[in-house]
């Protein structure tokens, strides 16, 4: 019998904190949530959290004790990784159980505000302009398009921002922004792996005289706007995506919908994957799944299609996303998504995985158990399932294609109607 | 709309149900989807399309719990819609005005009457239809006062 105890607590500033001790662990993985993403930013400012980001936690970029105190860490293996999203920034650092008070304290240091010059500000901005037009160039990036094509700003706006956007971001708007950012009420600290409940007294020794700045501002309203969403582009294919809005993370229900988008989208079992591969011959590359935020979500289908089938493929998309509301699932699908789902939240419990999702689960209000959450994956019945797929009316679904025109995908949703 | 303003409109079939739609009120992409049975997507490409070419604005939002809807209606004011273009829209509306309003026993009065008339005769009825269009226009009440009233006034030659 597995038995999760974490302790989680608060520090008087606001910071909170979370160790999960995982038995028998090699490693111990420490993740800094910042409640800041692309949900805080205006369209004007697009792209600042990601530039913060880049300018707090370049390596190369440091000030000289931080620069030591990295170097320090970086000779024992120490892995660093810093990630912005519609909903947070991360940064993420494994170590061995060794190195933890003093990752814990390059953290620390990390996350006081520094000068910003301008030299390091234009040189950051440079690198993510090229990151953009990497993204925005390469076919393989851009099927987040389909966020931008489902939801309206700011949840609809890309996370790196636009060269426009990008461009006009002054230093001194981004010094003001750091300042609000970097407050310990919007910090939330993961502690996983090989440590114990006792590493909460270096967290409240190293971080309890930070007293700056204030919470964020409560999240937005989402404001969903659906849109047909075209890349024109050469060639003789077209990738089509599919996005239907579904409950976020804070609900319930998203855990029939997770085991919907599986059935429908995930693997070689899945319903289009059988569908348009192995009975029509459609697509090599078919398939789907689902996003989940703190207040929606979406489950997505997508399918890598030849240009002169591209009607055809569409129209076995829709059919097999639709069926689901009318012909009755098969329990032997339910049972078998269902454990995939159980198996992949234990599988994610074994590693820095579980970090990323105590984390953000937090963010979005709960406290997350991988046991628990298999658990109720496994307790998901049938008619819950078929009740989850009235979330996929293909009147509320967002389209984007790359490698087509507007005119012509918008003519595939009226024809499909 | 349509027209002085804006000579250069092409509005499709589609852009017409948006527009027309939006003759009984503010609304939602979602309620305009729902009335006019599309899909929501395709609606919002002709609410973009409508909102570039300034013949409908935004009005608001409608927040349900952590979800906001935008509402889109027409520009304030007067609506003009002259020959060209619009005129589908003149007779859609009109015809569905007049339908519904005999459903309903609301008053309405529509004829067509076809004369053969002097030049001089068709130009001082012409003068007198404009002068009528003209003083009704002047007593254009404010947005949102009264009972919604829809003229319509139409006479041409035919040779």
């Amino acid at each position: 019998m597995t038995m999760e105890v974490y302790t989680a607590g608060y520090l008087e500033n606001g910071l909170g904190f979370l160790i999960a001790p995982r038995p028998g662990a090699h490693l111990v993985h420490l993740a800094a949530y910042l409640d800041h993403g692309v949900k805080d930013e205006t369209p004007e400012e697009n792209g600042i959290s990601h530039l913060i980001e880049h300018l707090l936690f370049n390596v190369h970029r440091f000030p000289k004790h931080l620069a030591s105190a990295w170097q320090e860490l970086a000779q024992k293996g120490v892995y660093l990784e810093a990630w912005t999203g519609k909903e947070h920034t991360r940064l993420s650092l494994s170590c061995n159980a060794e190195q933890l008070r003093q990752a814990l304290r390059f953290v620390r240091q990390l996350l006081k505000p520094l000068p910003i010059r301008q030299e390091a500000f234009d040189h950051e901005r440079s690198i993510v302009m090229d990151e953009i037009a990497r993204k925005r160039s390469s076919p393989e990036y851009l099927w987040n398009l389909i966020e931008e094509a489902l939801y309206a700003p700011p949840y609809g706006l890309p996370v790196l921002g636009t060269p426009e956007t990008v461009a006009s971001i002054k230093l001194e708007d981004l010094r003001r922004k750091l300042h609000q950012v970097l407050a310990p009420v919007n910090l939330r600290l993961v502690l996983v792996g090989r440590c114990s409940a006792g590493v909460a007294d270096a967290v409240y020794e190293m971080f309890s005289t930070w007293t700056a700045g204030k919470a964020s501002s409560a999240s937005p309203p989402i404001e969903l706007a659906q849109r047909v969403m075209a890349i024109r582009g050469p060639g003789s294919r077209v990738k089509l995506y599919l996005a239907f809005p579904v409950p976020g993370l804070a609900d319930k229900e998203r855990y029939a919908v997770e085991i919907l988008a599986h059935i429908l989208g995930r693997g070689m079992a899945s319903r289009v994957f059988r569908s348009l591969r192995e009975e029509v011959e459609l697509a090599y590359a078919v398939g789907g799944g689902s996003v989940h935020w703190r207040q929606s979500g979406y489950l997505f289908l997508a399918a890598d299609l030849a240009r002169e089938r591209l009607d055809e493929g569409f129209r076995n998309l829709l059919k097999a996303a639709t069926s689901l509301q009318t012909t009755p699932l098969l329990e032997e699908e339910v049972v078998s998504a269902r454990e995939a789902l159980a198996l992949q939240a234990l599988h994610e419990a074994e590693g820095p995985g579980l970090a990323y999702r105590l984390g953000v689960h937090w963010l979005a209000g709960e406290i997350y158990y991988p046991t628990q959450a298999a658990s109720v994956y496994r307790q998901v019945s049938l008619s819950e399932v078929h009740a989850a797929a009235r979330y996929l009316d293909p009147r509320h679904m967002a389209l984007l294609g790359i490698g087509i025109h507007e005119d012509e995908l918008a003519r595939l949703l009226e024809v499909s109607w | 709309m349509v027209t002085k303003s804006s000579p250069e409109l092409n509005l499709s079939d589609t852009l017409l149900g948006v527009f027309v739609a939006l003759l009984d009120g503010p609304a939602t992409a979602r309620a305009l989807a729902n009335r006019l049975q599309r899909p929501i997507a395709a609606v919002m490409r002709d609410l973009d399309s409508l909102l570039s070419k300034n013949l409908i604005v935004l009005d608001g939002a409608e927040r349900l719990g952590s979800m906001t809807e935008r509402c889109y209606r027409l520009p304030a004011g007067e609506l003009h819609i002259n020959l060209g273009e619009g005129l589908p829209v003149l007779l859609r509306e009109a015809q569905r005005g007049i339908v519904q309003a005999d459903l309903l026993g609301l008053p309405i009065t529509a004829s067509l009457v076809a004369l053969r008339l002097t030049p001089e005769s068709v130009d001082k009825l012409l003068k007198k239809l404009e002068q009528l269009r003209n003083d009704a226009e002047r007593d254009n009440l404010a947005e949102g006062e009264g009972q919604r009233f829809n003229r319509f006034i139409a006479a041409w030659s035919e040779e």
